[in-house]
This record gives structure tokens, C-alpha cells and sequence, in this order.
């Protein structure tokens, strides 16, 4: 038991390991709309598209020429969203991204099929879930996505790997009506409420805790009985966790952000040592937070204690200094 | 013996088919021709039994040509006038004969009867062992047989096997099985069944009385009636008239149907165990121990006696007595299932869990066929938060108070119950000058039915949201209705109130009293708590319907009264208090604690006549509630509802009638004449406010004026309309969604507060009302519902820990301060708010 918790830890040190200033990475985001079916759909979905393209650029930064979109009915800068393009973009952006940048790809629409063979529904013949594995694979950037349709329960374990965040809308093969998880995992990118660790941005697994919050409010307010469970893994295993659940996923998904904040710098050396300073302890407070479980309560209290006095100390300090 | 027995069913067994019945033919309630056999005149001498007639069961029975046939249907005739030791010798020879026989089945349970229960059971036991069936004779045999081995599934297997059978005596005795094992609604079926298959089976129809008694006591009347009037001798009709007599509290009358009983069938444990029971009510303790003495005499080993003091001790709110006499009743008779089943109940209601426990699974080991037992049992797991609890609860104690939750509901209950409780007990402890026995037991249960088990040991109870035992509070919580269906809080303070009035009276008050008190108790501390009923009580008043003092504790024993009974007793209270101030009252509480009679109490606590107070609380009620029932009166006229001219002609007739103006007024939303609506839903407000409802005219005001874009008008109309209509959780939501305005503030702060209060589950309400709280300085308050908003796991859990954290700051409790602050920034170390905080408390500013 506890040599498993020892290896357990070292997984989650060496995940955690590659992650770096975003300020570096490079960001690529692919939105793929999948058949509607209906006219009622193709509008909500097309507006799920749109609302997403616009947070992804306007409020999280992404660079247009790193945005892609496949929809249904393309519009002029989009591609249709059918197998053939699917292959291109993802081949194209395999081929760009860097190891350190992060690569987001998310799938409104509906899924179809049965069980492990769900699919997602492209525009003309659908791909496999082991067709899906196929594209991504030599994509070395850390992966984020999230199919947001019904039935995408199947590709949490199909798609799943080391530094990959995978965020399915539906946690049961059985879960296959239509969703709530796309329009509320939208909203959480931006929502204030969603920000749980208050740092001004909202990281994967904040945006999936709050929109999985989104998805059970939607339900009782409605009154129905829930049909969707969101999930999300990124340790790899495929199983994934609820965000009513316990578990180890989350530690990836917590330190991956859709956007980028450059590092503070100041000409001022005294201020310039304060942010320094600041940037150390965050990232000490944090080290300590991920070595908890191996810490006694009272070890943890003290450390942390000494720690997150000095770090309001010097964030006061900075933000006398800096006005802001 | 019983720990012998096996559980034999009989389903699943071959079914063997003999080529000659024992006693087959006829059947009960069947006419026909002249009896072929003597197993039909047999049955006709049942028959002539079952509808209550003695005489004539003797005659046919002496009419058998066959001695054996003749001597046996003789023998239940003796039985039936309680002639058992004539029956005896008729039956022994015959028993030896056939040992599986109908004779030796009624001689088993006639020693059962006497006491001789090692002998009887091992008569009975051959006869619950026999698997070869002709008929339903057979079936019914077996039946008759394990059950009064106490092999209850077996005798409900065989039951089951003639379900269908139109047979009066084989329904009926299933139906006095099921209701023995506290089913009444299952009996209820099995009565019916045998009145449909003779409509003069007076056994049934004093079953069916039996098991209406709670529910529906005019139909049980009736069936009384009609049965007395058939067989005026039939010792089953005496003996639940004397049950009857008993919980009305007629001891005369009750005395008169035991000796009607005694006359028809002389010495039975029944007739002696009730005659307890009335000594006990006149706290004749001589008379108890001879009524005792004598049933010995009859079944030295029958603990129904103490079982039934115990029944009558509950009755009169005596649990600590009820739980004697049924330990008692336990030592006397160790193998009876019901017994120990009494005492584990009535111990629940002293609060005593732990020794509850050890009687009802001592109960459960005896027959654990009892569905009554399990369900108390499973209850307990839960209360006990036992490995197998489906809802296991939490305990939290407060002083002399214990509070129990469900686990899930704990962090946030707690908030609220705690200091609502807590305030309740000082308050009634100054009022009345008391300190009751402690500690006091609140259990707040999920589900509705979790309440009903822990109160009457099986679901139901629909009508009742808490209930009291003196030491014991049980009691819906918010979720186990929906809401806005009831206020938990003016529950608890209901109950709560009920301790002391209890406790007070020795356990004597009169119930009209304690209700009354508790209902006063919850306006005295919520102006529209007790009183919704306002409406329907004025209309009851102005048609003369009330019942006034001397009527009113007789409604309190009609379930279809009793809304209304407990609101006039609530008046009444209110009345005696002006009369003589809470002293009065306290006085008047001493009296029945001292065994006064309802005169000198009243002359004690108010120096008047009851007489006098009946027409002072006339005046009183005439003073109040004369205009309102006036206004409540039928309109002038009936007028179509969608013709809008008559209408408005009959409200023009009747400016002084609701209905007249009301009814236009819904009309003329109707028709989309908002603007016209107005006048006369205002004039129908103003001759009721109270009207509650969403089709209410301050409701319908405030949907008109938001409509029409007044929000500030709409706001003022669900003000109104939650003055009395305190339970309205959706009118109070509304009033909170048209109240984001700077300047709605107060009815902001007003309809939060009711949300939380009604539905404190509500998962936004908390964070927002504190905050508010917080902003106007109320910090505990606010304190109290920024732990809510944690315990409903908030959408920002740094907030939330902030929030508190902040509000303790400011409360002076610096460390715990320091602790929520921390929490907080575990979450968001980043989080400037709490790291301001933190250096605050920490004085480096």
C-alpha cells in the first residue's frame, strides 16, 4: 500500500514536472461541429461554436491563425467538418505544436453508436474511436479535449494518455441524450465563479468542476432527472473521475489553462525582487499543496502557515508598489 | 419452545389433494337447502355464530343427528359464550381421534387460552405441520393453527391460498390477523371481503370498525351500529365498545360494555385486561391489581393485562409508565413478541435508543415475520448511523438538547435548528417558570416516513409534520415535504412548547390544551406561524360551526375536525391568557397536573366557570373574527364565472363580499382587462388579507403589477401576501428576483431571510443573505448563513471560507478567524482577499 501511494506521487511529480510558464507556450484550438440532424440543433450548435471561437479569442488569447474551425456548414476561413478535414487539420497541427505547447480540441455535436463503439457524428463518414487515437498520437503538445457530446463516455478511455486532459460530457455508455455539458463548459471558461483558487484564471479542471455544477443546476431546475455525468481523466488511465468524485485526476487538468498570462517584470529592482519573491512562494505554496497526502496534518499546517503569511506579505508589498 | 420453531411455508409444497374432506360443503353465509353432511350443519352453527346469534347456534347444534359432529359443534358454542371449561370434555375425546382435526385445533387453542401453553402449542404444532389440502377448510385449519403458534408467515401463506375464497369466517380471521400485527390496512381488505361474502358476519364488521377507528371514526360508528343492532349479545361488539369506551375516556360507558361482555362471555383475559385499564384511567390501583388477580386466574401466563396498562399509560402521554408496564409484561411472558415490541417502542418515546434496541431485536428474535418490528429497527440503524444505515443520521448536542439529523442535512440543519431550539427552551422555560426533565431528544428526519415510523412504527401519517413525547421531539425535516409546504422551524417551536406543557401537567393536560398552547406558542414567536387557518376558521365561525370551549376536546377526536380544533384552541389559549396572563396559563397546567377536572382548573387558573370563559371566549371570537366571516359569506348571487356584466352587477351589489369581488377580479385577468382587475382584488384584499395562494388577490396583484412593469408595487403585494402566507417559498423567490433594485433592500433582506428559512437546502440563498447580513453589521446572523452556504458545498469554496472567516474577524473570534482564512487560501493561495484578511488578523496592516 504504501510503496503504490510512493509510485502514485512520483506519477503526479513527473506530470507536473513538464508544465511551464504558459507565457511560452504556443496554443492551438480546433472546434469540430458534428452533424446536426436537425434544424434546431445546427442553430444551437452553431451558436455554441461561435460563442466558443469568441471566448477563445477574445478573452483567452488565442492566436486566430491557431484557431480552427470544422462545422457543419462552413463559412468562409472554416472547413466542413468531415473526416477527410478532420485528418488535415490535426495532421497540420501535429506537425507545428511543440512538445511544451498545448493543443485544444473540442467536439459539439452528437455521438451515435453503441456502447465502446460510440462515435462521434462528423458531417459524411464518421471516425473511430481508434481513428481519433491514430490523429492525435503525434501530437507531442499536451492535449486537451473535450467531446462535449452524448455517448462520449467512449472516448475517455479511448483517447486517454500521459499528458493528455480528456473531458467527456456523459460518464455512462448508456448516457445518450443530448447535452447541457457544451453550452455550461462554455461559460465556465469565462465565469468568475469558476475560478476556484481565485488566481484570475480559470484552469481545464476548474472550467469542468464548475460546468459539471452548471450541468446538476440545469437538471433540477428543470426538473428531470440527470442524463449526462461529465467526466474528465488526465493520468492517463482512461477510467476518469466525476467532479462529485474523488481521485487522481485533476493535478494536470488544474495547471492547464486556456490562456496566457506573461510573467510580471518590473524596471524597478526592489519591485522586480518582490515579484521574484512572490513567484517563488507561489510555486513553493503550491509544491506543498501537491505533497499534502504525504504530510502530517500539523506538518502541513505549519509549513503552509509560514508559507502563505510571507506570500500575502510580499503580494501586499507588490500591489503598494505596483497600484495594482 | 420457540427457539425451536422453523419457518415452514406453505407455498412451494405439494398440494395433495384427500378424496374425502374432513368438513366440506357449505360455506359461511351460504343459504341453501338442508345441510347433506355433518360437516355443513357444523358450519352452519359457525355461521350462526359469525352473525352473533348464540340461541340458534345452540339449537342447530343440539339438532346433529352424530354424537361427534353434535358434542363438537356444541363445544363452539361454549366457546362463544366463553363456556370453555364445558367446551373442554366435548373437545378432548374428539382431539384424540383426529389429532390434526378441527377439534383438536379449537382444543389447542382453548388451553392456549388458559394458559396451558406448552400443551396447546404442541396440539397446534401437528396441525401447522400438515401439507395435504382438500379445500379451504384446510387451508383455514393450518392458518388458525400456526398462528396461535406465533408462525405468523406461515399462517399468511395459507391465507393467501384462499384469498379468493368468498368465505366470511376465513376473511374475517385474516383480517384480525393482520390487524393483531398493527396492519390495519391490510385487514381492511380481508373485512371487506368476508362482509361481501356475508354482510352479516359481525366479526368482520367489528374488524372493519377496528381498523377505520383512526382514520375514518364515522364509518367505524356505523359499523358499530349496525352491528349492535344485529347481535345485541355478540361479546366481539361489547369488547371494542369497551375498547372504544376506553379511548374516549368514558369510563362509565366502558364499564357498561365490559359487563355486556362478561355476560355474553364470561371470563376472558380480554374483559379483565380492559377492567385494568379503567382502574388504571381512575387511578384505582387495588382495582388494577384485582382485575390482574383475576385474569390470572384465567391465563396465569398472559401478559396482555400489562400490555394493555401500557397502551392506556401511552394513550394518557405516560411513556415512562407504558414502558413499565410493558417491561413487566415482558417478565411475565418472555416468549411474547408483542410485549417486548411495546416496551421497545414506548422506550423510543422516552428517548431510551439503546434499551429500544435490546427489546426490539429480543421482539425481532420472537417473530421475525413483524414488519412493525424491522421497520424500527432499521430506523434505529439509521438514528444509530449503524454500518447498515441507509440514511444514517448525526448527532450533535447543545446543552440539555440532543439533535439528531440525516448526515447529509447535519452541517446545514444545524445552523438553524440549534439556536431556533435553543431559543425555544428559554423562552418557554421563562414563560412558564419550568425547567423540564432533560435531556430533550430532537430527531429531524429526511423523509417523511422515517418520521411516521419513529412516531407510530410504520409510514403514513400524512397530516403530521411533528410530534411530541415529552422528553422525545420527531419531526419532518424541510426536504421530507416539498417545500413551501410547511415551515420546519414553526414545527419545531410547536413541539418544543409541547415539552413544557407535558412536562408541566404531569403528562396530564387535556390535548385541546397542549395544542392550543403550541399553536399560540408559534404566533406568540412568528405572528403568521398558527394562524393559516384564518380564513377557513372565520367561515366556519360565521356559519355557527365552531365548537367553543366545551366542544372542543371532542374534536380533537375527529380526524376531520382537527385542523380547525387545533386553530380554536389556539384562540382559546390566546383568550385565556388575556383573561389571566401566561401565570393563568401555568396555573391551569398545575391543575390537570394535579388531577383537576376541567371546572377547577378553571376556577383555579382564571376564577371563572367554564361556563363563564365559553362566554367571554364568544365575545371574543365574535370581537374578531365577525367582520372577516361577514365578508366571507356566500356571495348574493350565483353568477356565471366568465360573465363578466354579472358580475360586475353582484360586485356592485356586495361591495363587502370576497367572493363577489374576488371572483371579478379573477375574471377580468382572464379576459385581459388588467387595469380593471385592479379595484376589485383590492377591495377583495382588504376584506381578507389573509388569503393565501397563488390565485390570492395580493398574489394576483403583484402578477398585474409586473406585468404592467411596477415592480415596486409588485414587491408591495407580496409583502402583503407573506404576512400571512409565511410558507410560500415561490412568492418569496419572486419577491427576491424583483428586488434587485438599491433601494428594494428591505425586501430583499425580508425574502431571502424567509427562503433560507423554508428551504434551507436552497443551495444560492445563504451566500447572498449573508452578505447582506454582513454589510448591515449583523454579523452572527451572517455567520450562520455563510456556514450554511459551506455545508451546501458552495460554487467557490475560498469565498465561502472567506466570508466566514471575515464575519468571525469582525465577531472578535480571532483564531477561528485565522483557521476559515487559511482554509480559504488552501484553496486559492493567490486569493487577495484572503490574504488581506490574513495579514488583518494577524495585525500587520
Amino acid at each position: 500500500m504504501r510503496r503504490l501511494l510512493t509510485w502514485s506521487l512520483c506519477a503526479v511529480a513527473i506530470a507536473l514536472a513538464g508544465v511551464r510558464p504558459a507565457a511560452a507556450q504556443a496554443r492551438f484550438a480546433v472546434i469540430v461541429q458534428g452533424a446536426s440532424g436537425d434544424p434546431q440543433y445546427a442553430t444551437q450548435h452553431r451558436g455554441w461554436v461561435d460563442g466558443l471561437a469568441k471566448v477563445l479569442r477574445e478573452r483567452l488569447g488565442i492566436d486566430g491563425a491557431h484557431l480552427f474551425l470544422l462545422t457543419e456548414e462552413a463559412r468562409a476561413g472554416e472547413l466542413k467538418s468531415t473526416a477527410e478535414n478532420v485528418k488535415v487539420t490535426l495532421a497540420g497541427i501535429a506537425k507545428t505544436a511543440k512538445a511544451d505547447d498545448l493543443v485544444f480540441v473540442m467536439l459539439i455535436g452528437h455521438g451515435g453508436g453503441d456502447g465502446p463503439a460510440a462515435k462521434f457524428n462528423l458531417v459524411g463518414p464518421d471516425l473511430t474511436g481508434e481513428e481519433w487515437s491514430a490523429l492525435l498520437q503525434p501530437i507531442s503538445a499536451r492535449l486537451a479535449v473535450v467531446d462535449s457530446t452524448s455517448l462520449s463516455f467512449a472516448y475517455l478511455a479511448g483517447l486517454a494518455g500521459k499528458n493528455r486532459v480528456i473531458i467527456t460530457a456523459t460518464g455512462k455508455f448508456g448516457e445518450k441524450y443530448h447535452t447541457f455539458f457544451p453550452e455550461a463548459f462554455i461559460t465556465a471558461l469565462t465565469a468568475t465563479e469558476a475560478d476556484a483558487d481565485k488566481n484570475g484564471r480559470v484552469s481545464l479542471l476548474e472550467a469542468f468542476t464548475y460546468a459539471s455544477r452548471l450541468v446538476a443546476q440545469h437538471y433540477e431546475q428543470v426538473g428531470y432527472l440527470s442524463t449526462e455525468t461529465a467526466m474528465i481523466d488526465d493520468n492517463g488511465d482512461g477510467k476518469g473521475r466525476s467532479a462529485a468524485q474523488t481521485g487522481d485526476d485533476g493535478p494536470v487538468a488544474a495547471l492547464t489553462y486556456l490562456d496566457a498570462v506573461a510573467m510580471p517584470t518590473s524596471s524597478d529592482p526592489a519591485i522586480q525582487a518582490l515579484l521574484t519573491r512572490q513567484q517563488q512562494l507561489t510555486e513553493q505554496v503550491d509544491d506543498l499543496r501537491r505533497r499534502r497526502a504525504a504530510m502530517t496534518p500539523e506538518e502541513f499546517d505549519r509549513d503552509f502557515e509560514k508559507l502563505i503569511i510571507e506570500l500575502a506579505t510580499v503580494s501586499r508589498d507588490v500591489r503598494k508598489r505596483t497600484g495594482k | 419452545m420457540n427457539g425451536q420453531k422453523i419457518r415452514r411455508a406453505v407455498s412451494g409444497l405439494t398440494v395433495w389433494v384427500l378424496a374425502s374432506a374432513v368438513l366440506g360443503g357449505q360455506t359461511a353465509g351460504r343459504s341453501g337447502g338442508p345441510p347433506q353432511t355433518e360437516g355443513a350443519q357444523i358450519q352452519q352453527v359457525r355461521v350462526a355464530l359469525g352473525h352473533g346469534q348464540a340461541a340458534e347456534a345452540r339449537r342447530l347444534a343440539a339438532a346433529i343427528p352424530g354424537a361427534a359432529g353434535r358434542d363438537f359443534a356444541s363445544a363452539l358454542v361454549d366457546i362463544f359464550e366463553g363456556k370453555d371449561h364445558e367446551a373442554r370434555p366435548k373437545l378432548e375425546p374428539l382431539a384424540r381421534v383426529n389429532i390434526v382435526g378441527d377439534a383438536a385445533l379449537e382444543l389447542g387453542l382453548l388451553e392456549i387460552r388458559h394458559g396451558e401453553r406448552e400443551q396447546g402449542w404442541r396440539r397446534l404444532d401437528p396441525i401447522a405441520a400438515v401439507r395435504t389440502f382438500a379445500g379451504p377448510d384446510d387451508y383455514y385449519r393450518l392458518a388458525r393453527a400456526a398462528r396461535g403458534i406465533h408462525e405468523y408467515l406461515l399462517a399468511n401463506d395459507a391465507y393467501n391460498k384462499v384469498q379468493n375464497v368468498a368465505r366470511a369466517d376465513i376473511q374475517a380471521e385474516w383480517g384480525d390477523m393482520q390487524l393483531q400485527r398493527h396492519k390495519p390496512e391490510e385487514a381492511g381488505p380481508s373485512y371487506r371481503q368476508a362482509l361481501a361474502a356475508d354482510p352479516a358476519w359481525i366479526p368482520a364488521m367489528v374488524g372493519l370498525a377496528r381498523a377505520l377507528v383512526d382514520e375514518s371514526p364515522e364509518q367505524a360508528d356505523a359499523l358499530m351500529v349496525k352491528a349492535q343492532k344485529q347481535a345485541p349479545n355478540d361479546p366481539n361488539v361489547w369488547l371494542f365498545a369497551a375498547e372504544q369506551q376506553i379511548q374516549r375516556e368514558d369510563k362509565k360507558g366502558a364499564v357498561e360494555a365490559l359487563d355486556k361482555l362478561a355476560a355474553a362471555r364470561p371470563d376472558t383475559v380480554d374483559e379483565f385486561a380492559l377492567r385494568a385499564v379503567v382502574a388504571y384511567a381512575n387511578h384505582d390501583a387495588a382495582g388494577v391489581e384485582a382485575a390482574l388477580a383475576k385474569l390470572a386466574t384465567i391465563d396465569k401466563r398472559s401478559a396482555l393485562g400489562l400490555r394493555r396498562l401500557g397502551e392506556q399509560s401511552a394513550r394518557e402521554y405516560r411513556f415512562e409508565d407504558a414502558a413499565d408496564f410493558a417491561r413487566k409484561a415482558t417478565a411475565h411472558d418472555p416468549d411474547d413478541p408483542f410485549a417486548f415490541f411495546d416496551l421497545g417502542l414506548y422506550l423510543m418515546r422516552t428517548g431510551d435508543e439503546a434499551g429500544a434496541r435490546l427489546a426490539l431485536e429480543r421482539s425481532w428474535k420472537l417473530d421475525n415475520s413483524s414488519k412493525a418490528t424491522k421497520n424500527l429497527l432499521d430506523l434505529l440503524d439509521d438514528i444509530d448511523a449503524r454500518p447498515n444505515a441507509v440514511s444514517p443520521m448525526e448527532t450533535i448536542t447543545s446543552g440539555d438538547l440532543i439533535l439528531k439529523f440525516s448526515r447529509k442535512q447535519a452541517a446545514v440543519l444545524k445552523t438553524y435548528a440549534v439556536p431556533l431550539a435553543e431559543e425555544a427552551m428559554k423562552t418557554f422555560t421563562d414563560r412558564y417558570q419550568f425547567t423540564p426533565k432533560g435531556p430533550i431528544l430532537i430527531e429531524v428526519f429526511p423523509a417523511h416516513d422515517q418520521f411516521a415510523v419513529r412516531t407510530m412504527a410504520f409510514p403514513g401519517i400524512v397530516g403530521a409534520l411533528g410530534a411530541c413525547f415529552g422528553q422525545v421531539v420527531a419531526m419532518d425535516s424541510p426536504t421530507a415535504r416539498d417545500p413551501g409546504e410547511f415551515s420546519w422551524q414553526a414545527t419545531l417551536w410547536h413541539e418544543l412548547a409541547h415539552v413544557y406543557t407535558l412536562q408541566l401537567s404531569k403528562y396530564r393536560v387535556p390535548r385541546w390544551l397542549t395544542e392550543g398552547i403550541s399553536v399560540f406558542e408559534e404566533h406568540r414567536r412568528q405572528p403568521a406561524w398558527g394562524r393559516e387557518l384564518t380564513l377557513e376558521f372565520a367561515d366556519t365561525f360565521g356559519r355557527g360551526r365552531n365548537f367553543g370551549v366545551r366542544k372542543l376536546p371532542d374534536a380533537f377526536k375527529d380526524p376531520s375536525k382537527l385542523a380547525l380544533a387545533y386553530f380554536e384552541a389556539s384562540l382559546l389559549v390566546e383568550h385565556l391568557v388575556a383573561l389571566n396572563g401566561d401565570a393563568g396559563l401555568r396555573t391551569l397546567l398545575l391543575a390537570y397536573g394535579d388531577g383537576a377536572r376541567d371546572a377547577d382548573a378553571f376556577a383555579r387558573a382564571f376564577g371563572k366557570s367554564v361556563d363563564d370563559v365559553e362566554t367571554s371566549f364568544k365575545a371574543f371570537l365574535d370581537q374578531r373574527y365577525s367582520a372577516l366571516s361577514k365578508a366571507l359569506a356566500d356571495p348574493p348571487s350565483k353568477v356565471d364565472p366568465a360573465n363578466l356584466g354579472a358580475l360586475r352587477l353582484r360586485a356592485q351589489e356586495a361591495p363587502g363580499n370576497f367572493a363577489s369581488q374576488h371572483a371579478l377580479g379573477v375574471a377580468l385577468v382572464k379576459a385581459g382587462q388588467l387595469n380593471e382587475a385592479r379595484a376589485p382584488l383590492e377591495r377583495a384584499a382588504q376584506l381578507a388579507p389573509e388569503a393565501s395562494g397563488d390565485d390570492s388577490p395580493h398574489a394576483i396583484l403583484a402578477v398585474i403589477a409586473e406585468k404592467s412593469g411596477d415592480t415596486a408595487r409588485a414587491r408591495r403585494e407580496l409583502r402583503a401576501l407573506l404576512t400571512h402566507d409565511h410558507a410560500n417559498v415561490n412568492a418569496a423567490r419572486k419577491l427576491a428576483s424583483l428586488s434587485t433594485d438599491p433601494s428594494a433592500g428591505a425586501d430583499l433582506d425580508f425574502a431571502l431571510r424567509l427562503v433560507a428559512d423554508l428551504d434551507p437546502f436552497d443551495t444560492n440563498v445563504h451566500g447572498q443573505l449573508g452578505r447582506r447580513l454582513f454589510a448591515e453589521g449583523q454579523y452572527q446572523p451572517a455567520l450562520t448563513e455563510f456556514r450554511a452556504a459551506l455545508a451546501l458545498g458552495p460554487p467557490n469554496l475560498a469565498e465561502a471560507y472567506t466570508d466566514i472567516g471575515e464575519t468571525l474577524f469582525k465577531l472578535g473570534r480571532t483564531p477561528e478567524a485565522k483557521r476559515q482564512t487559511i482554509l480559504a487560501l488552501e484553496q486559492a493561495p493567490t486569493y487577495v482577499r484572503a490574504q488581506d484578511l490574513l495579514l488583518a488578523i494577524l495585525g500587520k496592516h
